[in-house]
């Protein structure tokens, strides 16, 4: 029982050495997902850590990073495989003076003519890897069945060569920021775990260990503040990334203290639209 | 352990949330797996295997913790000694901390003294929850947690401020001479809510526990109504339940715009070289078959026409959202709002979305009142196909929001043909009950035949429905079979 308390504990430091504070749950769900070889769904507003997450779970477990960026109108041929149809018609023109018997399907159809997109990639990886596919909220509910058999068998199923099996269970991240629906298919076969905003502790937390010079008293006026505005009703609510490079901003001016003349003329480091940081200011009665 | 999570995964399907056999599978592997005797963990793996949706979270927690509901925690005999104002001076203290085992010990101690529960009294703890809350005094502990010397916390800030002006002399450029920032006065009071809130939050879950405790959770579960945002009645709907439906109506609307993008007539597909090589590999390189691209996502042109009129207000307010929302996701959405009059909103609703506010219904209503203010579907639909029926095409797609009642007035079926016949499809959406359909001065049966579908949509779930029997195709004509023809 011990050495398995450990193992979640041993997570989160893992996690807190490649630079990302994990909570206990996010914590918890790597061990398991590790534990049962099973994919995490990672959902969450923008800006919380969910890509983040599976880039640091990589640098901890010293796996490489295989990742799959989605976008409508991803298909097949890039996300899983392509047969590389120049060579396979050198080879056809090699042969040109054989009996035809020589042209079989095998000739052309062979491991050597196929051209192995991220999916493939991690599951013929020799290697262990972390799979990483962002943002499959973007994809066309069709092609979420592309991923299917990856997710659930850990193998690629190719036509005309057979199936590729993997050799390491890849450890594997799919992030959403739920702008539609995932399929019940696709969220039956991975944990699930939500990433909201962090509470302004754990920010400071954050924000300690990324800006470590900075005064403590800046670094939770600093948190407060964006917790403030990640309730206000902005297009873009501030991210993790953004109070960081907020923190920094401050350090940088040398600034001790969180000023209202200091905060106008820094917030555009925090927020990125006009409408934005007129709000932020009326909701901190600037 | 495991009849247990049986009976959690009963509970969480008998509230609609849907766990199937793998999932209850994986939850009970991975209660193998970790530490049984930390809650936390147990929350977290038992979480991530069965509930896979952001807004069941929240009902998967409450009823988590109904089950495993503890015994006393240490301290409590302490705190249980104290007198009511040493207690509220522990409670001052706890509630600036941010120690959430002290306040949660504080809470149940509140809940124990204050809250009145006697065996027998009402499960659901409302008199309760009233009790406890005025004997906490919110009010003044806001105030007191505001005020510059009160709590830890505070006293901690002023001392660091004293610090801070140390350096602020030799560093310079802060400007540190300002005496009352008003940023700061924010921070601290935004900081006094939460502290607040939290405590609200901590004394709510302690009156559950108490009732499980005398009662078992099976009946403080029943009691407690647990709702999906999906499930309730938009009409009806508080507040709070208006707000869990705002951010449900995101993923629905991007799935239904895309679906209604679908149904529009597909464009001429391109060849593909790469297909048609890897086909051609089977004849030796000759392509003896051509393959084409897939097919580019159509840009169709969404037609909404939407009933403001006041059968339907406590719907409309809905409306407007759900229309704010389609146009985020729609390149060419056209708006139009009826009562008895015909007004075209595209703009506002545009507007509305790039200023990232809601649109009010008067503003909506605006040049969509003619004389009454009742509303004139023939009137309205002559209009429209007076007006715009020569701007539909075939990739238009027309949706009418809205509960035909035409107050007896002319319906103006033919008028609704003309627009059925220019446009690509008709859809209608009904947020009457079906029950009260052609009855009255309904008369939806008489404009049922003409749409692909007529659907009832009192609760995001109908919509839901609405959306997915668009996507599998085979759109069931829900009127035809179900209302019939209107006498």
């Amino acid at each position: 029982m011990t050495h398995i308390s450990g193992t979640v504990a041993e997570v989160l430091d893992g996690l807190r050495g490649a630079g990302y504070l994990a909570d206990t749950t996010t914590g918890t769900v790597v061990y398991l997902a590790a534990e049962l070889g099973k994919p995490v769904l990672v959902e969450g507003p923008a800006g919380t850590g969910k890509t983040q997450l599976a880039k640091s779970v990589a640098q901890a477990t010293g796996k490489r990073l295989i990742r799959l960026q989605c976008y409508e109108g991803l298909d097949e041929s890039k996300a899983i495989y392509e047969w590389d149809y120049r060579r396979q018609l050198l080879q056809l023109q090699l042969h040109q003076g054989d009996a035809t018997a020589s042209l079989s399907e095998a000739g052309v159809f062979g491991e050597e003519f196929l051209l192995g997109r991220p999916l493939l990639a991690a599951i013929r990886s020799e290697d262990p890897v972390v799979l990483l596919i962002d943002e499959v909220d973007r994809l066309d509910i069709e092609s979420e069945a592309l991923l299917l058999e990856v997710l659930s068998e850990y193998q690629v199923s190719i036509p005309e060569l057979g199936t590729v099996t993997a050799t390491h269970v890849p450890q594997v991240f799919l992030t959403s920021n739920n702008s539609r629906d995932l399929s019940e298919a696709l969220k039956r076969r991975c944990l699930f775990l939500h990433i909201g905003y962090p509470s302004p502790e754990r920010e400071a937390e954050i924000v300690r260990l990324h800006v470590p010079n900075l005064a403590e008293r800046l670094v939770s006026e600093i948190t407060e503040l964006v917790a403030l505005l990640r309730k206000a009703d902005l297009k873009k609510p501030p991210s993790i990334a953004e109070s960081l490079d907020w923190a920094r901003t401050l350090l940088t001016l040398g600034a001790t203290d969180l000023t209202d003349d200091l905060i106008r003329q820094t917030l555009s480091v925090l927020l990125k639209y006009e409408r934005d940081i007129d709000t932020a200011l009326a909701e901190l009665r600037i | 352990m495991q009849g247990v999570l049986a009976g959690l995964v009963d509970e969480l399907r008998s509230v609609g949330i849907a766990v199937s056999i793998g999932e209850h599978l994986d939850a009970a592997q991975a209660l193998a797996t970790i530490q049984l005797n930390d809650k936390e963990a147990v929350r977290a793996a038992l979480q991530c295997a069965l509930v896979k949706r952001t807004e069941q979270i929240d009902t998967f927690n409450l009823l988590f913790d109904l089950y495993t509901a503890g015994g006393r925690q240490p301290g409590a005999d302490l705190v249980a000694a104290m007198t009511d104002d040493e207690l509220r001076d522990a409670l001052r203290a706890a509630i600036g901390s941010g120690d959430a085992q002290l306040r949660r010990l504080m809470a149940d101690e509140y809940v124990r003294r204050f809250g009145g529960l006697k065996p027998g009294s009402p499960v659901a703890g409302v008199f309760a929850t009233i009790a406890v809350n005025q004997a906490a005094g919110f009010d003044y502990l806001r105030g007191e947690l505001l005020a510059p010397s009160a709590g830890e916390t505070t006293a901690g800030e002023v001392a660091e401020f004293g610090g801070g002006l140390g350096q602020g002399g030799g560093g310079g450029g802060a400007g540190m001479g300002m005496t009352a920032q008003s940023a700061a006065t924010r921070l601290r009071e935004a900081r006094a809510d939460r502290a607040v809130a939290a405590f609200r939050a901590d004394l709510r879950a302690a009156i559950r526990r108490a009732l499980v405790a005398d009662r078992g959770a099976q009946a403080v579960r029943a009691s407690m109504r647990v709702r999906l945002a999906e499930d309730i009645d938009i009409v009806s709907a508080s507040a709070g339940e208006l707000e869990a439906i705002g951010a449900a109506i995101g993923p629905l609307v991007q799935r239904l715009t895309h679906i209604l993008a679908q149904l529009a007539i597909r464009k001429k597909r391109t060849l593909s070289i790469r297909r048609t090589m890897h086909l051609a590999m089977g004849t030796g390189g000759v392509p003896f078959r051509l393959a084409t691209e897939p097919a580019r996502p159509p840009r169709p042109e969404i037609v909404v026409l939407a009933d403001m009129s006041g059968s339907v207000s406590a719907f409309s307010r809905f409306t407007l959202d759900l229309l704010v929302a389609m146009d985020s996701r729609l390149r060419r959405l056209r708006v139009f709002s009826f009562i008895d009059g015909l007004a075209e909103i595209t703009g506002v609703v545009g507007e509305a979305r790039a200023a990232g506010r809601r649109i009010d219904q008067r503003e909506a209503a605006r040049g969509a009142v003619r004389h009454s203010g009742s509303s004139d579907y023939g009137f309205v639909l002559r209009e429209f196909a007076r007006r715009y029926a020569n701007q539909l095409t075939r990739r238009s797609v027309v949706l009418v929001i809205g509960d035909a009642r035409t107050n007896y007035g002319d319906p103006a079926v033919d008028a609704f043909a003309e627009i059925r016949q220019r446009a690509g499809q008709v859809y209608w959406l009904n947020p009457e009950p079906r029950r009260y359909w052609n009855d009255g001065d309904s008369v939806i049966g008489r404009y049922a035949p003409l749409c692909a579908q007529v659907q009832e949509c009192r609760t995001l779930a109908q919509i839901a429905d609405f959306v997915r029997s668009l996507a599998v195709g085979e759109a069931p004509r829900a009127v035809a079979g179900t209302a019939g023809p209107s006498g």
